[in-house]
């Protein structure tokens, strides 16, 4: 799992904005994360898979692994549908 | 996942993605570049100028007070650019190069993108820039007959 090149983050106006360095942005329509996204998005720049990501998020949040992973996996879908990922 | 944007937070994101040689679409906002752009229903989608702007180019500049503008160059000086919204007859001198962020390549009409080298906004653009003293005459038309026949007309 890999953010596909050229897919960047930028902070601003308060969240977090996916550029897509040498493309088009579509500020009609662009995709902007919270900061949990924020923080799931560079985990996986960090190579992490979705059960590491899953247990980073259940410490920080103090919720249940199996719930951090299936809202982990809910977003990588997006990713995925938005194509992001490779 | 979507939501609404102040161009002067997002400015840093655009200027970067033109740098980058990647473009930036957004809707345009005011009556300005009527009849060609539709406020807040057309899009334009804008790149870094690969060669100087020129005449008829629709440029996407900053002014001095911080706002963000979406006209044509009418002309070009020494100076800077004299530009000029489509549905307006004022001019604006001098628009300078280290106010400009970007150009215009391509634009919405009813949904559909048009580039900007199309034959039709060729000859758009020619007969705007190139009809603004008849412009003038009948907005100026429009005032004085206003004035005498319209609202503030006296009974």
């Amino acid at each position: 799992m890999k953010i596909k090149e050229g897919f960047v983050l930028r902070e601003a106006a308060g969240s977090f904005v996916v550029m897509n360095i040498g493309g088009n942005i579509d500020f009609n329509g662009m995709i902007t994360l919270n900061e949990t996204g924020a923080l799931i998005w560079r985990a996986i720049e960090e190579g992490k898979d979705a059960e590491d990501i899953a247990k980073q998020i259940a410490e920080i949040y103090e919720v249940d692994e199996a719930t951090a992973l299936r809202d982990v996996n809910l977003f990588i879908d997006k990713m995925n549908g938005a194509g992001i990922l490779e | 996942m979507n939501k609404s944007f102040a161009l002067k937070d997002m400015f840093p994101i655009i200027k970067e993605q033109l740098d980058s040689g990647g473009s930036a679409t957004f809707a345009i906002h005011g009556t300005s570049m009527l009849p060609m752009l539709k406020d807040r229903k057309d899009s334009v989608r804008i790149i870094k100028p690969k060669e100087q702007p020129k005449k008829y180019d629709i440029i996407f500049y900053r002014r001095k007070d911080g706002s963000f503008i979406l006209h044509r160059i009418v002309k070009v000086k020494k100076g800077g650019y004299i530009c000029r919204g489509d549905n307006q007859i004022l001019n604006e001198f001098p628009v300078t190069e280290d106010m400009v962020i970007g150009v215009v390549e391509a634009y919405t009409r009813n949904n559909e993108w048009i580039s900007v080298n199309s034959k039709r906004q060729y000859f758009y653009s020619r007969f705007k820039v190139n009809t603004i003293l008849f412009l003038r005459t009948k907005r100026y038309l429009e005032a004085i007959i206003n004035k005498l026949f319209g609202k503030g007309a006296k009974k």
